[in-house]
């Protein structure tokens, strides 16, 4: 299949990488902030979807809004914005897979994406965090404009020059 | 003869004859005497021969003759001859070798006169040719004669007594001879005795002005090897100056006495003076006027390097004024281009001018102490070189010490560049790739935030929940909960959330979910709970032990509280009631 170029032109252009870049880390940013400020009610978040241990569930509950918000913080940044893509492409794919199984399950939980007081876990949950996921991919595929970390680099190039 | 004549004619002429003979005997004696007597008189062995030839001549009426006196070891001779022409005694004179050889042979000359015979077979035509007589003898160990006699006036042979008295004139001549040459030998010994005692006396006076010298040269020589010896451990310029003062001072006996050195290279001016009462202090200018009129009265106006020159007329030329004493010998002395000096000594003790060898120990003295000088400002500048050198060498050590340390730092910004370089092209290949290794970084960055956050945080939460350390609550199994419930014996808990209650429950099961068990409690179970009665709780999934967590804060209010083994599940495996 053979993409029209304007099409292509259009995904693949650094100002759409940028603002994907930007709009999902911070997402990541804004889910991050709640999460960390409240633990407890993250625990029970993840502890409702019954799928770790409960031994980690704490660990998971403290460790996890920090990664949203150091791996978010560095895809606006755009410093190693793969690698932070590759981190939240791949928390999404866990949280994508966890609703994808509750809701398979039945089990009668709210999303607890951003606060503990959300709507029930729906399809346009999984539909909305595979969306994202689109979008962490283009970045992570394509070069996006405004990287800290390329203009740190081309700095640097000049120095070493 | 007639028969006539008697025996006493005969008598009488034999008497005549006697008488005759005796007198020519006599005759001959008396000539043999005066010959002997004016021999005797003769000092040159030439008249001795001439008047022994004259003698014989006139003795036997002979017209010619010869004799040759010759050195039998040299075979050198001389001729005296009477009456032989010129070319007969040219020839005799030529032939005196010959002569010698045939006729006086070394090893046949006797000690006595002897004739040679026959004189006619013998001559090999050597002598003139009427020669009569030939005789030859040893005068003393190193001279023969040779006596040759010609033919008599009146033709008569020699007779026996002609030729004794021959032999005996001859004997004498040679005995005048062995005299006189004796006598020629002790004045000739005599005369060397007195030459040799001459050159005695002329050796014996040169040996005395030798031993004067020798001991003026030794004085001298002592003096210089003293000086020499005392001025050896001497580097120092001023300590030279007074040493060589003291020197001049105590070898010509002045007692006073100065000396100047001026170094035109450093414009210093050094002196040294002793018996000056008020010590001078010089400088350059006046020194070097000074010494500009010490040039002026001296034979040489110029001066070599290391030499020394006498002013002529030291009080005229240094006042006593200007030295502060009456100075009665003075000289210059040049080491070199730049250092040149004069020394100056008051009158001696003899007040006598200084003698020529005196002026040359002076001179002696000074070169010495000019090359200890030269030596000692060789030393100096060597000091100074050194010093110099060594603090060339200090400032090059630190130099060195910089420049390593410089070259450290600068290696080390070398590595730190190179690694920074490494860092930046590592950082340039790695930038907009995906890296596992950021991902960690980023879980473990994560990780330390969260702990270090939680920890300072008040609504912080155990990293392990606390049921996990905590004793559990008593266990009841499914059947005897059954029992328990039917007879009305226990209250059933059911300590999920509500969704999760809602959903599926055991029924007759009160919900008091954990998170809200302080509310629920008191509401729901509280006041209704009879002290008697056993709370069965249950509820808990792979992530959440509700019925512990329940169960512990149940035992904190009421004794009778229980877990049921298996929860739900097993409720509903045993076939019992759930609701909805």
């Amino acid at each position: 299949m053979k993409w029209p170029g304007w099409l292509k032109a259009s995904i693949t252009h650094p100002l759409l990488g940028l603002l994907l870049r930007v709009y999902v880390g911070g997402v990541f940013i804004h889910a991050s902030m709640y999460k960390i400020n409240y633990p407890g009610e993250f625990a029970e978040t993840i502890a409702s979807y019954q799928l770790v241990p409960f031994w980690a569930v704490n660990l998971m509950a403290l460790v996890m809004p920090w990664a949203e918000l150091v791996s978010g913080i560095l895809m606006v940044l755009g410093v190693r914005t793969k690698s932070a893509a590759a981190a939240i492409g791949g928390m999404l794919v866990m949280f994508s897979l966890a609703i994808l199984v509750t809701l398979l399950r039945g089990i009668p939980i709210g999303c607890g994406c951003f606060t503990s007081a959300e709507e029930p876990l729906g399809w346009g949950t999984l539909g909305r965090d595979l969306m994202w996921f689109i979008m962490t991919l283009q970045v992570y595929l394509f070069p996006s404009a405004l990287q800290l970390e390329g203009r740190l680099l081309k700095s640097l190039r000049e120095v070493e020059a | 003869m007639a028969p006539a004549e008697s025996p006493l004619q005969e008598a009488i002429e034999r008497a005549s004859r006697t008488q005759a003979d005796l007198d020519r005997r006599v005759f001959h004696l008396k000539t043999l005497h005066d010959a002997a007597c004016e021999l005797s008189g003769l000092t040159q062995p030439r008249k001795i021969m001439e008047t022994f030839l004259l003698t014989a001549m006139g003795l036997f009426g002979v017209t010619r003759g010869l004799a040759v006196l010759m050195n039998v070891q040299t075979r050198q001779g001389h001729l005296a001859q009477r009456g032989l022409s010129g070319p007969e005694a040219e020839a005799c004179e030529r032939n005196l070798a010959l002569i010698a050889e045939h006729y006086l042979p070394e090893d046949s000359l006797p000690s006595h006169a002897e004739f040679i015979l026959p004189r006619q077979t013998a001559d090999p035509g050597l002598l003139p040719a009427d020669i009569a007589v030939i005789l030859k003898q040893r005068v003393d160990g190193n001279y023969a004669l040779l006596s040759a006699i010609g033919t008599r006036l009146s033709g008569e042979p020699f007779g026996e007594a002609d030729m004794t008295a021959l032999l005996n004139l001859a004997g004498t001549m040679a005995n005048a001879l062995a005299q006189n040459l004796f006598h020629r030998q002790i004045q000739h010994l005599s005369a060397g005795l007195i030459r040799q005692g001459n050159e005695l006396q002329d050796a014996q006076c040169q040996v005395g002005r030798a031993r004067e010298t020798l001991d003026r040269q030794i004085f001298h020589l002592q003096t210089l090897y003293e000086f020499t010896a005392e001025l050896s451990p001497l580097v120092a310029t001023d300590k030279l100056l007074d040493a060589f003062l003291l020197t001049l001072m105590g070898t010509f006996g002045a007692s006073r006495g100065c000396v100047l050195l001026c170094d035109r290279q450093s414009r210093a001016v050094r002196s040294a003076s002793r018996g000056i009462p008020g010590g001078r202090e010089w400088t350059l200018d006046a020194a070097e006027k000074l010494i500009y009129r010490g040039f002026q009265a001296t034979e040489e106006r110029r001066l070599a390097p290391m030499s020394t020159g006498f002013i002529l007329d030291p009080p005229a030329a240094f006042p006593e004024s200007e030295l502060g004493f009456g100075v009665h010998t003075a000289a210059l002395f040049t080491v070199d281009d730049t250092l040149l000096g004069m020394l100056a000594l008051g009158p001696p003790l003899s007040q006598s001018a200084l003698s020529a060898e005196a002026r040359e120990l002076l001179q002696g003295l000074t070169v010495t102490w000019m090359v200890f000088l030269k030596n000692a400002r060789a030393f100096e500048t060597i000091q100074a070189l050194n010093e110099d050198l060594r603090r060339t060498n200090a400032d090059l050590r630190r130099t060195i010490a910089d420049l390593t340390e410089a070259r450290h730092q600068i290696w080390i910004l070398e590595v730190a560049k190179n690694r920074l370089k490494q860092l930046i092209q590592h950082e340039v290949e790695q930038a907009g790739r995906f890296r596992p290794v950021d991902v960690i970084l980023m879980v473990i960055l994560s990780t330390v935030l969260a702990l270090a956050f939680n920890y300072s945080s008040p609504n912080g939460i155990p990293v392990v929940p606390e049921a996990v350390f905590q004793a559990q609550a008593p266990r009841v199994d499914v059947l005897t909960a059954h029992q328990l419930l039917s007879r009305r014996e226990a209250v059933l808990v059911d300590a999920r959330p509500s969704e999760l209650f809602q959903q599926k429950h055991i029924a007759e099961a009160v919900n008091i979910p954990a998170a809200l068990f302080d509310v629920i409690y008191p509401m729901k179970l509280g006041p209704a709970l009879k002290p008697e009665q056993v709370v069965l709780i249950y509820g808990r999934t792979l992530s959440k032990r509700y019925d512990d967590e329940v169960a512990q804060r149940l035992l904190q209010r009421h004794d009778q509280v229980r877990v049921l083994e298996g929860g739900l599940a097993a409720w509903v495996e045993k076939g019992f009631a759930v609701s909805p």
